[in-house]
């Protein structure tokens, strides 16, 4: 007759018929199917789709990736001089925001202070906030 | 060369070095895209990016680990966001697992092997076939998936237990799900 402990006990038999260890003991396990034809009967049915598996394999799946991979690896090694050009568009426009925001003179401190912040920010992120991600070909 | 060497050479900028490890990995990585997405362009494209993402974070590769366990992490994580921003018909049903004939399995057995493991669920069909094809212990599956090993074995469980179900009607008298 099924019972709670059922399940539990099909999946620790599943695990010693792995090889590795199981949550239940085996002298449990076998004590418990001499009793329960369910767990009897679920055992055997997972050892048998075991054995159906075992002969079968993954076929080789042949592919060539490295052409994209390599022309993306291009890409990403031309990036500097765009980063560059984005970092100093990025100092600008927030020199050119405080400067506009600005409705009274500020200390003289507070712009490369903006723009030590906004460098570091770039610099941490490390991410082009303008560059758009091509799909992988 | 070994792949600890080989990842070494790459944080080194040798530029063929991480050719290598792609040349390497590149039919393995495809097959196992294959068998979670089961559509053969998407699983290119999975695997492309795994490797650009496995390039970029090379330096955190731990060099007592194996290559290929670490990188598998990354390439199922990128199977999986692409099958969550994928239509669901872009399923390719005409992609056959392609399992390896054996002389001890009738070919409409292993045919029907293959359709009940195409029907299983992506994480379903994943245990079951890393288990099963690639042979992987629980604590291997554990490192693999980013799982307990108790995860481990209660996703092996019902995943054969749904393959079964799926199989018992695909067989011959006398099979899998005829106790």
């Amino acid at each position: 007759m099924e019972t709670p402990r059922c399940d539990a006990i099909v999946l620790s038999a599943m695990t010693w018929m792995d090889g590795e260890v199981g949550p239940i003991d085996r002298a449990e396990i076998d004590a418990h199917m001499l009793t329960c034809r369910h767990c009897a009967s679920e055992i055997a049915a997972l050892r048998l789709l075991t054995e159906r598996l075992a002969p079968l394999s993954r076929a080789a799946v042949t592919g060539e990736v490295w052409p994209a991979i390599e022309a993306h690896l291009d890409r990403r090694r031309a990036i500097p001089a765009g980063l560059v050009l984005t970092a100093a568009a990025v100092f600008l426009l927030a020199w050119r925001a405080l400067e506009a925001a600005a409705m009274d003179p500020l200390a003289w401190w507070t712009r490369p202070v903006t723009v030590g912040v906004a460098a570091l920010l770039f610099l941490c992120l490390r991410v082009n906030p303008f560059r758009v991600e091509p799909r992988l070909v | 060369m070994d792949d600890s060497a080989t990842v070494q050479r790459c944080l080194k900028g040798e530029p063929d070095a991480f050719r290598m490890l792609v040349e390497r990995y590149q039919g393995r990585a495809l097959g196992h895209a294959i068998a979670i997405i089961r559509n053969r362009d998407d699983a290119q494209d999975a695997v492309q990016e795994a490797f650009l993402n496995a390039h970029r974070a090379l330096h955190t590769f731990d060099r007592e680990r194996v290559f290929y366990s670490w990188f598998y992490a990354i390439l199922r994580n990128c199977c999986y966001k692409l099958l969550a921003r994928r239509r669901m018909d872009a399923v390719d049903h005409a992609v056959r697992l392609d399992l390896l004939e054996s002389p001890t399995l009738r070919v409409d057995d292993r045919l029907a092997m293959e359709r009940a493991l195409a029907a299983l669920s992506p994480t379903d069909r994943e245990v079951v076939m890393l288990r099963h094809f690639d042979g992987l212990s629980y604590a291997e599956l554990a490192a693999s998936l980013q799982i307990p090993i108790g995860t481990v074995m209660s996703r092996l469980f019902n995943a054969r237990k749904r393959l079964r179900d799926g199989l018992s009607g695909g067989l011959a008298p006398g099979r899998i799900g005829e106790t």
